[in-house]
């Protein structure tokens, strides 16, 4: 059931409603969007566009790149709100899987035209993290949410966690993992699915402690 | 095989990055409708999207905002414009949703390249085939293995394609034969001439190779027409691009990317074919 909403905010988003959560307004902004609401589309993105980017920038240490990407999937979401699927994943959840699968796209379009490392850290933005135009007690929610997330990602060893980023942000296979870790097919499968299910179960508990 | 043993492929597959057979299994077990694996599927799908989450969140520059509203206001002008010209397309349809996917597709292509468009179409075309309805019909919206291909002998078809402009104002339209390998490119908002700098087309396949690129001669009005020649399994590709080039031998694309439009493939089943006028 957790998993349905897995950043759920305990407190309420929502001026008008105390009980909506971030993940019900999103479910109800899709389906806004599905009816054409620009509304719809903006609340979206002001609500997500932070972490989107992000997700790019983490992937492609390209601000440029990374913008192009952002805008294509936030258009592309416009367009075609009838590919988000409730019954397979959150809004979020879509969403950021989009922008990682675009980015992986251009990233291997970067790596085939040789463009250089784009590992540099001097690449890596440093500039405001919020949309300031979030409500404060939105802020305060993300603020929250984040730190229950990366609470549930410190429960993860240093192997796991260095094989989910290296599948979730670089795009590799648990074969191609194996190989750049040097490193036995099944003890990657074994990380990966070992550290999926601690993220899990941590913030399950995490959040029933709340 | 056993659904708990299907977990580690799960786990990619929620990626995206199962390879090709082992996911075809997959998604044959998948369509059975097992409730377990369907279930992991999109329980995996949310803890992979924990590692975004933990990310601090970034803000895009406030023009991104404004780009995507003026894009989306642009798109809505045609279609207002576009369903008073010719009220039945709308009628068809029931949702916005279903509405905005079956029009948008070629929407800027079909409208503002309106006029080059059905002038050349109408030039490929003996009279007796002559799509239903001219501008506006049915035959603007034919996409790959639509039956409506099929009521002309002549089967001109213009090529479905899915949009994403990286330049305000740039646009193009693809139109072909099945029989021929050679297809007609019309583009309209390009640089207009400047010396040294070229627009080039590339073709990009599933695989994500790019097919040797075909460069645009643009004439002063920023439009530009040109052939270009397509394997035959046009299935096999996945999209096109426009870019500015430097150096019109270059053999892969540059990064001043102007427009991107993936092809829109479409399983006859499922297209809704509007009665002819
Ligand atoms: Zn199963």
């Amino acid at each position: 059931m957790i998993m349905e909403s897995p950043v759920p905010s305990p407190e309420s988003t929502d001026e008008d409603d105390p009980s909506t959560t971030q993940s019900e307004d999103e479910v109800r902004w899709m389906a806004e969007l599905a009816e054409g609401s620009e509304d719809a589309f903006v609340k979206l993105y002001r609500s997500l566009s932070g972490r989107v980017f992000a997700v790019c920038m983490r992937i492609l240490h390209d601000r440029q790149g990374a913008e192009d990407v952002c805008a294509e999937v936030f258009f592309e979401l416009w367009r075609h709100p009838e590919r988000y699927d409730a019954s397979r994943s959150s809004p979020h959840t879509y969403l950021f899987l989009v922008a990682r699968s675009r980015a992986i796209d251009r990233l291997r379009h970067y790596e085939r035209r040789g463009i250089g490392d784009n590992s540099g850290a001097e690449m890596l933005p440093e500039f405001p993290t919020l949309d300031p135009r979030s409500h404060p007690e939105t802020i305060a929610n993300r603020r929250e949410e984040k730190a229950i997330v990366q609470s549930a990602l410190k429960g993860l060893d240093e192997n796991q966690r260095s094989v989910l980023e290296l599948a979730f942000f670089e795009g590799l296979s648990h074969q191609q993992i194996a190989d750049r870790l040097d490193t036995p097919l099944g003890t990657v499968k074994t990380r990966v699915r070992q550290g999926l299910i601690l993220l899990r179960t941590r913030l399950a508990a995490l959040l029933s402690t709340k | 095989m056993k659904c708990e043993e299907l977990t580690d492929l799960i786990h990619e597959h929620a990626l995206g990055q199962l390879e090709p057979v082992r996911a075809h299994e997959l998604q044959e077990h998948l369509a059975t409708g097992c409730a377990v694996c369907l279930r992991a599927l999109r329980e995996s799908r949310e803890a992979w999207c924990l590692l975004a989450a933990e990310l601090e969140p970034t803000a895009p520059p406030p023009e991104m905002e404004e780009k995507l509203l003026s894009w989306i206001r642009t798109e809505k002008k045609i279609l207002q414009e576009r369903s008073s010209r010719d009220p039945s397309q709308l009628s068809q349809t029931s949702t916005a949703a279903v509405r905005k996917s079956r029009v948008i597709g070629l929407v800027l292509a079909a409208s503002l390249l309106g006029v080059i468009t059905s002038v050349a179409t109408w030039r490929f075309l003996p009279a007796s085939d002559r799509p239903l309805g001219g501008l506006g019909g049915p035959a603007d919206h034919l996409t790959w293995g639509d039956p409506r291909a099929n009521q002309s002998e002549s089967r001109f078809t213009q090529v479905a394609l899915e949009q994403i402009p990286q330049r305000a104002g740039v646009h193009l339209a693809v139109i072909g034969h099945p029989r021929t390998s050679e297809w007609h490119v019309f583009c309209m908002g390009l640089p207009t001439p400047v010396r040294d700098v070229t627009c080039k087309l590339w073709m990009e396949t599933s695989a994500g190779e790019i097919l040797s690129g075909t460069v645009l001669t643009v004439d002063t009005q920023g439009t530009a027409s040109a052939v270009v020649k397509l394997p035959a399994d046009i299935s096999q590709l996945a999209g096109l691009k426009i870019t500015v080039e430097q150096n019109a031998e270059a053999e892969e694309p540059s990064d001043q990317v102007l427009l991107r439009a993936n092809f829109r493939q479409q399983k006859p089943a499922a297209v809704d074919v509007p009665t002819a006028r």
